[in-house]
């Protein structure tokens, strides 16, 4: 009898032995069966799970497969810039995996490595996760503070403890107010490798608690290696003493609106390392002209600067005039509200001063309805622009200032390709094509702005326009007079 | 060319250029020098030597992960890099057969094939809860009542929103 036979055989016996014996078994022997019985079904459940291909697998292998299956292809949801409050760290597929079975879960909590990013909301699950998986190595803690902990002396329990380990904080606030001991927590913090910080509040009203904590947390907690700040929902008060290692900076001001410009000027003044700047929902009007006086900041690192739901064009250009960017910066403007006529002539005026568009060569125009979208590439710059402008009625004659502003915003003699997407007459955009004379690629697309333009006789003039432009030659008809370089035509 | 002979004895003659993509080959050829000595592999069964080396044949020629890449290097390419369609259709194979291929990949030292071995496997799992894990690798559940009373604890955390 081989060894299947004979267990399975055992088996059987025992379920003969226990049919002819339960009704003389005492109920404590019974328990006791039950254990044992326990005891030997999980025994045969290793020996299966040992033996199955997946767990052949050695542990580094597993451990790989692990970190490819916790991989998220969209951004970290921790800080989602400028629209959401907060995010929590996603560890349920993490915790999931160490729920399948013994060996899958030894593997998982006998590498630090994966519990390194958590999220920690009460004191059981941060002691597991923070002290005991993580340890000893670095880590990235986000920790959403429960409104049940904001009255006690102990609100910020878990930092203290693992300050020397910490990366990075994100660290959301409830809306409740009375931070006073928050306040006292935070001063006597010290976190020595901590390089990224993330202050957000899980509610869009009253942001004191916020400030407290910002104002606590940022001048009188020692962070010397901090090098990438957010602040969502900044309140009344910027710190002016951010460490000069700063790299990353984020502020959105999506509730509130009384921080001067001068004051976010005079802070990026000591952020010389400075390499992304990104601001949201800034409306400081008043304060615009500020900017306009005194020697232009440097900024000599920056390698993007971003600005979105910017109220306008101007708020967005005030902005960054008073700022001496690099010409390998790229400058993104996104979902700007409102333009008009005005705002495009100033935007003549500060785009073409801007190092982003000097080196163009490839550039985009996409006017539909009333929004405007312009992408400009250049071998080592790029400029977007995307703008609502500020009316539909008022659309062809803002798209008509915008195109001819065009030869002052753009060095359109070098551009080898250009986009036109937009509704406007052929005679127009022929005036823009004679300045392209290294243009190679050219693609011109009529938009209609309602169904009832489409295919009307305008549209139709006007591709006849530039097509009839584009074929006329020189008096010796070897060369076009617009676009003589062109290779590929799409209209 | 150069000789392999596989754990059931099978002998295999390959290019030279397909066999160094194996990092364990080249470095016995290495070693060893100019020689007809057949290379032994008692880690790998002909019929997965045999995948194995459809999967070098087809990426002959291709640049090798450098061997003093550094962490974050390897970090990089095991994350920009998808499966392509090819490599798809190449492991879509038994799971006998994927767990043996991504053991003698790791064996043989062949880090693409391991990363799209892995990704596979990852791939199978994602999304997928504790209980449909199990019933794909034929897993049984194996924990304890005093490890089952931590899970459903840790369940509430994953549930904790």
């Amino acid at each position: 009898m081989n060894s299947d036979d004979n267990f399975l055989d055992v088996i059987n016996q025992l379920q003969d032995a226990f049919i002819t014996c339960r009704k003389s078994m005492s109920l404590t022997s019974l328990h006791k069966s039950i254990e044992t019985i326990h005891r030997l079904k999980i025994t045969v459940c290793r020996e299966v799970n040992d033996r199955v291909p997946v767990n052949t697998l050695p542990d580094e292998i597993l451990l790989e497969v692990f970190k490819q299956s916790l991989l998220r292809k969209d951004p970290c949801r921790t800080v989602v810039l400028g629209f959401r409050s907060y995010g929590r760290v996603e560890t349920r597929p993490l915790l999931l995996l160490t729920h399948v079975c013994r060996q899958w879960r030894s593997t998982a909590l006998a590498h630090s490595v994966l519990w390194q990013r958590i999220d920690c909301r009460n004191l059981e699950q941060f002691e597991e996760f923070a002290l005991r998986r993580s340890a000893p190595g670095p880590i990235s803690l986000f920790y959403l503070v429960p409104p049940s902990r904001l009255h006690t002396s102990n609100l910020l329990f878990p930092i203290p403890s693992l300050a020397d380990r910490l990366r990075r904080l994100d660290i959301a606030y409830p809306a409740e107010a009375g931070y006073d001991n928050l306040h006292e927590r935070l001063r006597s913090m010290h976190c020595p490798n901590l390089e990224c910080l993330t202050v957000t509040k899980s509610n869009a009203s009253s942001d004191y608690a916020n400030l407290a904590v910002l104002r606590t947390l940022i001048c009188q907690a020692k962070l010397p290696r901090l090098c990438a700040l957010a602040m969502t929902h900044v309140s009344e008060w910027l710190p002016s003493d951010l460490p000069p290692s700063l790299t990353h900076l984020f502020l959105s001001f999506l509730h509130y609106n009384g921080i001067p410009l001068s004051s976010i000027l005079n802070i990026l003044a000591h952020l010389p390392a400075l390499e992304i700047l990104h601001i949201s929902h800034y409306n400081q009007v008043a304060q615009m002209a500020d900017g306009q006086h005194g020697e232009p900041i440097q900024l000599p690192r920056l390698k993007l600067i971003i600005l979105v739901n910017m109220p306008s064009l101007a708020r967005s250009l005030a902005l960054m005039r008073p700022l001496a960017i690099p010409s390998s910066c790229r400058v993104y403007l996104h979902h700007l509200y409102r333009s008009d006529s005005a705002t495009s002539m100033l935007a003549d005026s500060v785009i073409s001063g801007l190092p982003a568009t000097e080196n163009t060569n490839r550039l985009t125009l996409d006017a539909r309805f009333s929004n405007l979208e312009i992408v400009a590439d250049g071998p080592s710059s790029g400029f977007w622009l995307n703008v609502k402008l500020s009316s539909a009625a008022g659309t062809e004659e803002d798209r008509s200032v915008w195109l001819s502003g065009l030869p002052t915003m753009f060095p359109l003699s070098t551009l080898s390709s250009l986009q036109l997407r937009l509704n406007l007459p052929g005679s127009t955009i022929a005036q823009i094509l004679r300045e392209t004379i290294c243009l190679t690629t050219l693609e011109v697309m009529i938009v209609f702005d309602d169904a009832t333009q489409h295919g009307g006789a305008d549209s139709e003039d006007s591709l006849i326009h530039i097509c009839h432009a584009l074929s006329q030659d020189d008096n010796r008809g070897s060369q076009s007079i617009l676009c003589p370089a062109l290779h590929s035509l799409t209209i | 060319m150069v000789l392999l002979v596989t754990s059931d004895n099978e002998q295999f003659v390959v290019d030279k250029e397909v066999a160094e993509r194996s990092v364990l080959i080249k470095n016995m050829l290495e070693d060893v020098g100019e020689s007809d000595q057949p290379i032994p592999l008692p880690n790998v069964s002909s019929s997965v030597l045999k995948k194995v080396l459809e999967y070098c044949e087809h990426h002959r020629g291709e640049p090798l992960p450098a061997a003093d890449a550094d962490a974050s290097q390897d970090e990089t390419r095991k994350r920009t890099t998808d499966i392509s369609e090819w490599d798809q259709k190449f492991i879509t194979v038994d799971q006998e057969m994927l767990f043996e291929i991504i053991l003698a990949a790791n064996y043989l030292d062949i880090k693409p094939l391991l990363d799209v071995g892995c990704k596979t496997v990852a791939n199978m799992i994602k999304g997928k809860t504790p209980e449909e894990i199990r019933k794909l690798f034929n897993i049984v559940n194996d924990f304890t009542p005093e490890e089952e009373a931590q899970i459903k604890k840790e369940n509430e955390w994953a549930e904790d929103r």
